[in-house]
């Protein structure tokens, strides 16, 4: 729980520093609120997610993780370089013990790589549900740390990326004060819009 | 049964990746729509088209299918400038990502003077 604790109170820190670097930086190059600007467009990309998760609860280990992402150029602030865009991720994992599905939301720092390719990182909150088969079901908040690659062409988009979340702590399966960290290694491909 | 439809449900997921991932090798290469420029009044336009390789970043801008500006964009660079010559005009482009779109963007002057806009990639 207290690194969690932590790691949360980083992440907001961050955010917070992040901001205020932002406004303090208005006019170098960076755009607060860029949503209030007419000309703003949200460049909508939605997909589907194949992956691996390794989760580390007792008795879980390796399964195949499906899912959903969304994301949408971020409404909040824009940097003079590269972009950030805001990333939701909906995952969904059975390994016959657990049943685990997590909503994420994962903004990204984006810098090009090629015309097409571009890399990104960055951390990210979210919420789990754990299904327990051999036990307590448990729902915990989560933190994550993580970085993609994404392809894009006109509509098409493929990407790859990898994650680690660790999470609140919370009776789950058999164990009392069990979080549920986890890795997961992901390919991704959808649509632009 | 429950647990045939859950493996069924795994295996489109990753049917659907694998038509997909053709894309990525016959898909790397954009192309802008080409665009229309009139060099000099009362004469007959001049058509610029171009092509930018996604992947490795090479850039190339045609008139009237001669290649003028040529160029590659350098890895984790998201600009570009290219310089050439065509029927005694001196042209230039100034390339960037345009992150707000996922695209990228050629701006085309001709003797200096604002010509064509080329926009690869935008969705």
């Amino acid at each position: 729980m207290g690194k969690f604790k932590n790691l949360l109170l980083l992440s907001v820190c961050s955010g917070v520093l992040l901001s205020g670097q932002a406004q303090a930086q208005e006019g170098n190059g960076w755009t607060i609120a860029p949503f209030l600007n007419d000309d703003f467009d949200p460049h909508f990309t939605v997909g589907v997610t194949t992956g691996s998760m390794n989760l580390k609860l007792p008795g879980a280990g390796t399964d195949t993780v499906n899912g959903l992402t969304l994301s949408l150029n971020c409404p909040w602030f824009q940097p003079p370089t590269g972009t950030i865009r805001q990333v939701f991720n909906y995952n969904v994992v059975d390994d016959g013990n657990y049943e685990v599905r997590t909503f994420e939301m994962n903004p990204r720092y984006y810098v090009s790589v090629s015309p097409s390719v571009q890399v990104g990182v960055g951390p990210g909150i979210g919420y789990m549900w754990v299904d327990s088969d051999v036990g307590n079901d448990g729902e915990v908040w989560t933190f994550q740390v993580g970085a993609d690659v994404d392809y894009r062409n006109k509509n098409l988009f493929l990407g790859a990326g990898a994650r680690y979340m660790i999470t609140e702590e919370d009776n789950i399966g058999l164990s009392a004060n069990q979080s549920a960290d986890n890795w997961v290694v992901q390919l991704r491909a959808g649509l632009n819009f | 049964m429950h647990s045939v439809s859950r493996q069924n449900f795994k295996n489109i997921y990753k049917i659907l990746l694998l038509l997909l991932a053709p894309f990525l090798l016959s898909a790397c290469v954009i192309q802008a729509t080409p665009q229309r420029y009139y060099f000099s009044e009362g004469k007959e336009p001049s058509y610029f088209t171009g092509e930018v390789d996604g992947l490795s970043g090479d850039v190339s801008i045609k008139v009237d299918n001669n290649a003028v500006l040529q160029g590659k964009v350098a890895r984790f660079s998201d600009s570009l400038k290219l310089q050439g010559q065509y029927k005694h005009h001196k042209l230039s482009a100034e390339c960037k990502m345009v992150y707000c779109t996922n695209s990228f963007s050629c701006f085309i002057y001709s003797d200096e003077q604002p010509a064509v806009l080329m926009e690869f990639g935008k969705p």
